[in-house]
Formats: structure tokens, sequence, C-alpha cells
């Protein structure tokens, strides 16, 4: 029965992700309002996942902006062990905070796992750029702790550790004053 | 089946002095299945291959590619083995030979990543949070254990000092951030794929014999 439940809410998560995505890949060009959809099933009671989320994305990234949040939730699943005693939607929120930080950063690619020590680690492709960007998911105190390396080729261009705000400032800012883009 | 002798400590060696940046380290991973480790589209292994949910990266277990051959990394110790030969030696100790079935099994369903010794060893990081900043260097250290000779280690120094001496919570996040390091420099240096073996010249491991006259 467990099991047969969890499919469904997979299922329901699922379909949402993909109507969202439609929603949004149909929406893309028209700037209108967008609007956002809350669920009343399972145990997601907010918009965890709405269009929204794509606003001023181009067609390409919102396609990978569906790929992170893809990784991050098979992720999850598979060390789901991790983050007992923690909220998953409190993970989830905090995993799309990062998600947006790296979608800010227009990547050609990106990849996400989840690291046994229960950080997100990003690995992030930009032209000749190569980011590594770890946030953690456990911490105690300091909130959204993050840490990033680019590199330019084999140049290392930045390593930064703080808020994942200022890490995602530090990472713009590192771009724009080089000139590799 | 009979275990490799050749991986075993023995009484003419010695801890490895010889430059080894060109040669590689092998390290096993839990899956043989390629496309698990290896990321085709980021052209880089999986960090989660890296090592086992066991292990800390901060001091990750690995051992000298060539006379550890890339089949020994399906040698596996079972509990009992682990018991008896998980520990570091001198390179010189006398060590009995593990019993298949008892101290050893074959797992075949292991896969392998490399990496080049000159990429890690010596590489330096540093990090700037606010006014304070950390720094650290990646040593690969010869560390010889019962079940094989060719272990090496991948440590950290740090100017925080020896991190097994730090506070705990002072403990914790510098091994966060030397956990990262060391994710970002095998991810960007691995390779799956089996490099060219180098020989390791006796002298670099063999204690120089003394001349009877």
């Amino acid at each position: 029965m467990a099991v047969i439940e969890k499919n469904l809410k997979n299922r329901i998560a699922d379909h949402r992700v993909n109507r969202a995505a439609n929603y949004a890949l149909r929406t893309a060009t028209s700037a209108a309002s967008i609007p956002i959809w809350h669920s009343n099933t399972g145990e997601m009671t907010k918009p965890v996942f709405g269009a929204e989320q794509y606003a001023g994305y181009s067609f390409e990234n919102v396609r990978l902006f569906i790929r992170l949040h893809r990784l991050f939730r098979e992720a999850f699943q598979r060390k789901s062990d991790l983050f007992v005693g923690y909220s998953k939607s409190d993970i989830e929120d905090k995993a799309m905070r990062s998600i947006k930080v790296v979608m800010d950063f227009k990547p050609g690619v990106a990849g996400l796992e989840i690291t046994y020590e229960g950080e997100l680690f990003y690995t992030i492709i930009k032209d000749d750029l190569r980011l590594y960007l770890q946030h953690c998911l456990l911490e105690d105190n300091d909130l959204d702790e993050a840490l990033v390396s680019i590199y330019c080729k084999d140049e290392p261009l930045l390593n930064y550790s703080g808020s994942l705000a200022s890490v995602g400032l530090q990472m713009l800012q590192t771009i724009q004053s080089s000139d590799v883009i | 089946m009979e275990y490799p002798l050749r991986l075993l400590p023995q009484s003419s060696y010695k801890l490895i002095d010889c430059d080894l940046r060109e040669y590689f380290l092998i390290r096993h991973t839990a899956t043989s299945n390629l496309s698990e480790i290896w990321d085709e589209e980021l052209e880089q292994i999986r960090v989660e291959h890296i090592c086992s949910p066991r292990e800390h990266i901060s001091d990750l277990s690995t051992s000298l590619h060539g006379v550890f051959e890339r089949d020994d990394i399906y040698l596996e110790l079972t509990a009992k083995g682990k018991g008896k030969y998980a520990s570091y030696c001198a390179p010189n100790e006398s060590v009995g030979v593990p019993m298949f079935g008892v101290d050893f099994v074959r797992n075949e369903d292991r896969g392998a990543w490399y990496v080049q010794i000159g990429y890690l060893d010596g590489q330096a990081v540093a990090y700037q949070k606010g006014d304070s900043s950390f720094k650290a260097v990646c040593h690969v250290v010869h560390t010889p254990m019962l079940w094989n000779f060719w272990h090496f280690s991948l440590r950290w120094a740090t100017d925080h000092g020896n991190l097994e001496e730090l506070p705990v919570k002072e403990q914790k996040k510098i091994a966060q951030k030397v956990g990262f390091s060391g994710r970002v420099l095998i991810a960007r240096t691995a390779i799956v794929v089996a490099p060219r073996v180098y020989v390791l010249a006796q002298k670099c491991y063999k204690q120089a014999q003394e001349t009877v006259l």
C-alpha cells in the first residue's frame, strides 16, 4: 500500500512538473502575468514548482531548470536516509534556492548530485568556464552556507565560501570581471 | 583464489621515496556500470563515486596503479579480514597471507577511476569568507596497510592545524571545505579509462641490500 501511495505521489509530482513546463514553454516569450499553482495533494500544500519559477528563462534554460529539479528529486530519493529528521519541503526549498543561483548564471550544461555529507554539488559549464558549487543542506547554524570554485580551462579564477547569496554574487562578479565570455 | 602476494608488505620493503608525479592512483567504485560512474554530458566522474558513504574525502584511500593492477580492485576484505588487515603498518611488516572466503572475497561488481598524482600532490587551495581565510594543501602520502603495501592516502594540511586535532565544530567546517576541494580536484582530473602503467623501479620501494664481504 505504501509503495502504491509513493508511486502515486511521484506521478502527481511528475504531472505537476510536466504541466508547469508545458505552460512555461508556451508562455516563455509572452511575458504576461504567470499564475502560481497551488497543490492540495499529498504533503505539498504550497506552490513548490509553478510556472513562476520559469519567468525570464529561455526555452533551453527551462529544460535545464527541469533537469536540475529532476536530478535533485532522484538524488534526494536515493539518499533520503541522510535527511531523516529534516522536513522534505525545507530541503526542497533550499535546493530550489541554489538551483536558481545556478540558473542566474545561464549555464550551457549543469549537473547536480547530493554528496554523502548531505550537500548539493553542482558542476556548471559555460563556454570555457567550469564552476563547482556546493550548497550545504544540513548545516546547523550558518544559513545557506555554500562554496564555489571557478576555473577557466585549467586556470583557477575563484575559491569562495559564504552564504549562498554572497557566493552567487561572487560568481557573477568573477564572470563579469573576467574576459572569458 | 589466492591472494596476490605482490600486494603485501615484505621485509625488504621501505616507504616509496621516488618522485611519483607521473604515476596514477586507482580507486574502486561501488558499481562496475560505467554510465553510473561517468557523466557523459559533463565529461567527468560523478562525485558520489569518489568515495563511499563510510569514508571521508578528507582522508581518501587509494592505491598506486602499477603493481596494484586494475583487477586487484575486485579484492574485498570481509568483516573478519578488515579486523585483521585493514590497519596501517610499517612497509616491512611481516604479514600472514589473507585467505579467500575468510579474509577476502572477489567482488566483480566494482569499477575504478584513476587520477595522476601530479594533479593532486601539492595542490593548494585558499578560501576567503568575510575577513577570515582558509588555506589547505593536498598531499598524496604512501600509507602501507597490512593488506596492501601500495596503499596511498589523500590528505590535507591546513593553516588551522591538523583536522583531527581541531575542536569538533571547527573540524566539521574545515572538513567540509577540504572535502569540497578534494571533490573538485578529483572531478576535474579523474579518468575511468585505464591509463598507461608506469613501472616503478625496485630501488624506490626496496631497501638497499647490505654487501657482505
